[in-house]
């Protein structure tokens, strides 16, 4: 019988409602290790990294520390050793940076926030010597910049004895100085025997320190190998799904862009910044053309959308809409000129879930073309629009809550249909939809498009950028790497473009290997 | 230069708000100084003294409640009940010993009633305690049928009845309650678990606080402390009926929320309590003894609680500025 490892999960299944977020994911993690754990977004990452933490339960399979098993709940995680830090750090904002760090439940009844000071102090001096934090630990934490609440984050969960560590995209705020030390600080911990989980999309960050790579795609294991064994090309491969790519270009064929001739230019931006998010973007949407931009989560993409339709305000740079050239204070101003943003996080920030599908779709425009205020003939257009869309519900009145996402998302599409918008920013119209309403959502976008609309889609699924694209767009840590049209580019050129900001080569990468 | 250092801190970090708070009664105290000297008179501070004590106490449990995220609206009622339950049982002939448990424990269990269906039924904490507040009231209706407990036993009598220089046992009892709320905040694990909670609910349960007992610990320590203030209210009154405390539970949400207590929870500190009690109940002090009409007393309470929250906003908002403005990189 082998030891046991340091944590083994075998066959791990998590379901929300009917759609598995993890099927059968097994890994193990050895003492002085660090695994990557790497895949695109609705890839399983987080549903992993909440079930480790003991916040959710796995529906079948079980985990095993040290060889005991791990009993669900976040206390008995700890207990055996596992620190979570997360993406949003879950820190509380009002609350001291000493009492952040060291004010965890310890099960004992006093506290005492003399010793908090003290444990909170030794711990930031073991993580990082002489670090800006001492300075502030009576400060509340929503005193501090972003990369200073990293650092608390950090140095909580290195300040009881863990000999796990899982870091949920520790690198997405950090600056190259600051991540540098992170990463050297996780080795030194690698070598004094903490095994370390690293959560990442950030290929060049982690082909530095890890020694093994799992990729989960779907829910569902894409590959598990050693650094050794794997070259960056492999891993981007794995990340995207190379084994559509058949499928994809001949689902290009089949919708033949090409011939499709542009109207014109619709909307055209030249060198906008805004600081620290994009710089010198300048792009041109055209009505006909379905323009796809992409790039890993972080790189700007939706700042940028945002920024068109006046959500965020640029420091530099001008916009034309359809050649007149304009300032937009918002996105009312913005659907005045036809401008439409649809947001990613379509239940928070486009649609009213508790209202009907019907308010839903006048929700932006009714209140602009209601008879003295009466909506008798618009309700009747919604009901229409419904049908129209293939939007399966139990009528226009149906609440929103009760449809299921792919609908919600038809029902946001239907909505600025019906509203006449003639060019569109879709952030991720295809984020957390199964796969017939994805391919029914891409046929609207493509008649939409047809019929003379200008729209502007973010995407980070590979697939989904060379199906649906005439042009596309790369975003690389807040610049426009890429613009190109769709023939142009190949599967490769894209991933290369979206992981280092360059299409063809991987200089910015001291790997052995993997070059094309 | 360690303690200059932390001086430094206590103005500008921590007591920030308490400090403002500080300020605004200064200013208060040198207008009163003019207009109304008698305000300093030692007979008319132990009266304050007095006036203070039942609120402070109520308003403790009311911090620990807003700090959880929460709010009550029926701290009223639950006065109400606690102080007529003590009259009557008394009035019926049980010895002090018997009542006094049996009322700390009614304020107990009617905190339990809130805290059961905020944290089992998932129900909003305004709307769970606005639907208690009108059962407590209305069950307390029924059973006094409106009628007034005129006369109160002797020894709760003794308990409300100034001694030491005018002022009485409130005020030794609110002194303890201070005290004992700075030590459950302050030094145990449970009294920060609130905090924790009310910052964030979702931080909290990562690392692993449970969702349920900073909830229950609000509210029926609330219920409780509310008790506790029932015995001095009804003493001083000397007769109490269903209707009593009406709409007291606003008088301490502003007192809290004017010692700077967040009211979307996390933030509070029992000095800032203290002194928006201290501040409210001078203002209606001086009023009266400067003759002003009761309609201008709540003109001046509002305008004093808006101050308040507009000074700790303006902190805030200038906080969140800072935020955005440091360089994130």
């Amino acid at each position: 019988m082998p030891s046991s490892a340091l944590l083994e999960i075998k066959a791990i299944s998590k379901y929300y409602g009917g759609t598995a977020a993890l099927r059968d994911v097994s890994l193990t993690l050895q003492t002085g290790q660090i695994l990557a754990l790497m895949g695109h977004n609705g890839a399983g990452k987080s549903t992993l990294v909440k079930i480790l933490a003991g916040s959710a339960r796995q529906d079948s399979g079980e985990i095993r520390v040290e060889g005991k098993v791990l009993p669900g709940g976040v206390r008995e995680a700890r207990t055996a050793g596992i620190a979570v830090i997360y993406q949003d750090l879950s820190l509380f904002p009002k609350l001291t940076v000493a009492e952040n760090i060291a004010g965890e439940p310890t099960g004992r009844f006093s506290y005492s926030f003399r010793a908090a000071k003290r444990a909170a102090t030794a711990s930031l001096e073991r993580v990082e010597g002489n670090s800006p934090l001492l300075a502030c630990l009576d400060r509340n934490v929503d005193e501090l910049p972003l990369a200073m609440r990293q650092r608390v984050a950090i140095a909580r969960a290195l300040s009881y004895d863990s000999r796990i560590l899982i870091l949920d995209e520790p690198t997405a705020a950090l600056s190259f100085e600051d991540t540098d030390h992170l990463l050297a600080y996780l080795q030194k911990l690698a070598s004094d025997g903490v095994g370390v989980l690293f959560v990442s999309h950030r290929l060049s960050d982690v082909r530095r320190i890890a020694d093994r790579y799992l990729i989960l795609r779907d829910g569902a294991v894409a590959l598990s190998r050693t650094a050794a064994e794997v070259s960056g090309n492999a891993l981007a491969g794995a990340m995207f799904g190379e084994a559509r790519e058949n499928a994809a270009s001949n689902a290009t064929q089949v919708a033949g862009p090409t011939q499709r001739s542009a109207l014109g230019d619709v909307l055209t931006v030249r060198n906008v910044t805004r600081q620290g998010e994009f710089s010198n973007v300048s792009v041109t949407l055209r009505a006909g053309e379905i323009a796809v931009l992409t790039g890993l989560t972080g790189s700007g993409r939706t700042e940028f959308a945002e920024a068109l339709v006046g959500l965020r305000r640029w420091e530099r740079g001008e916009l034309q809409v359809s050649g007149k050239p304009l300032s937009l204070s918002g996105p009312r101003s913005a659907m005045r000129h036809g401008l439409v943003y649809v947001p990613e996080d379509r239940l928070r920030s486009g649609l009213f879930v508790r209202r009907s599908a019907a308010e839903n779709l006048l929700g932006a425009t009714g209140h602009l073309r209601a008879r003295c205020g009466f909506l008798g003939k618009e309700i009747a257009r919604a009901a229409a629009e419904i049908s129209d869309f293939g939007i399966r519900c139990q009528g226009p009145e149906s609440t929103l809550e009760t449809l299921s996402g792919g609908n919600q998302q038809k029902v946001l599409l239907a909505r600025w249909h019906m509203a006449g918008a003639h060019v569109l920013l879709l952030d991720e119209p295809t984020a957390g939809v199964d796969i017939s309403a994805k391919a029914e959502i891409h046929k609207r976008l493509r008649q939409w498009s047809a019929a003379g609309a200008a729209l502007l889609v973010i995407s980070s699924e590979t697939d989904e950028v060379l199906d649906l694209a005439d042009r596309v767009f790369v975003f690389h840590a807040g610049t426009l790497v890429l613009d190109c049209r769709r023939r142009e580019i190949n599967r490769e050129q894209l991933m290369a473009a979206m992981l280092h900001g360059a299409p063809q080569t991987e200089h910015r990468l001291a790997q052995p290997g993997g070059e094309t | 230069m360690k303690s200059s250092n932390s001086l430094l801190r206590f103005g500008a970090g921590f007591y920030r708000h308490e400090m403002k708070l500080a300020a605004l009664l200064l200013v208060l105290g040198i207008a009163l100084a003019v207009a109304a000297p008698r305000f300093f008179s030692s007979a008319n501070l132990a009266l304050l003294a007095r006036s203070m004590g039942v609120v402070l106490m109520v308003s403790v449990g009311m911090l620990n409640v807003i700090l959880s995220g929460g709010i009550d609206v029926s701290a009223g009622a639950i006065l109400a009940v606690v102080s007529v339950v003590l009259v009557r049982l008394g009035n019926h002939g049980l010895s002090a010993s018997t009542v006094l448990p049996l009322g700390l424990l009614t304020g107990a269990a009617l905190g339990a009633v809130n805290a059961a269906l905020i944290a089992e039924l998932r129900i909003p904490p305004i709307v769970a305690t606005l639907g208690t507040a009108g059962l407590f009231r209305g069950l307390l209706l029924e059973w006094t049928q409106g009628e007034w407990e005129s006369s109160i036993p002797a020894w709760l009598n003794a308990v409300g009845s100034p001694r030491w220089g005018g002022l009485d046992a409130s005020v030794l009892a609110a002194a303890l309650v201070m005290l004992a709320a700075a030590g459950t905040l302050h030094r145990t694990q449970i009294g920060r678990s609130l905090f924790r909670f009310g910052d964030s609910p979702v931080a909290a349960a990562r690392t692993g606080i449970s969702p349920r007992q900073p909830i229950y610990l609000a509210y029926v320590s609330l219920g409780i402390l509310t008790a506790i203030g029932a015995v001095f209210y009804a003493a001083q009154l000397g007769a109490v009926q269903g209707n009593a405390a009406n709409g007291y539970e606003l008088t301490v949400i502003a007192a809290v929320v004017l010692g700077g207590a967040d009211i979307l929870g996390g933030r509070g500190s029992l000095l800032g309590t203290f002194l928006g009690v201290l501040l409210l109940c001078s203002l209606e002090q001086a009023l009266v003894l400067l003759h002003v009409a009761n309609f201008w007393q709540n003109i001046a309470t509002g305008a004093v609680v808006l101050l308040g929250v507009i000074l700790s906003t303006t902190e805030r908002l200038h906080r969140t500025l800072l935020v955005q403005q440091s360089p994130s990189a």
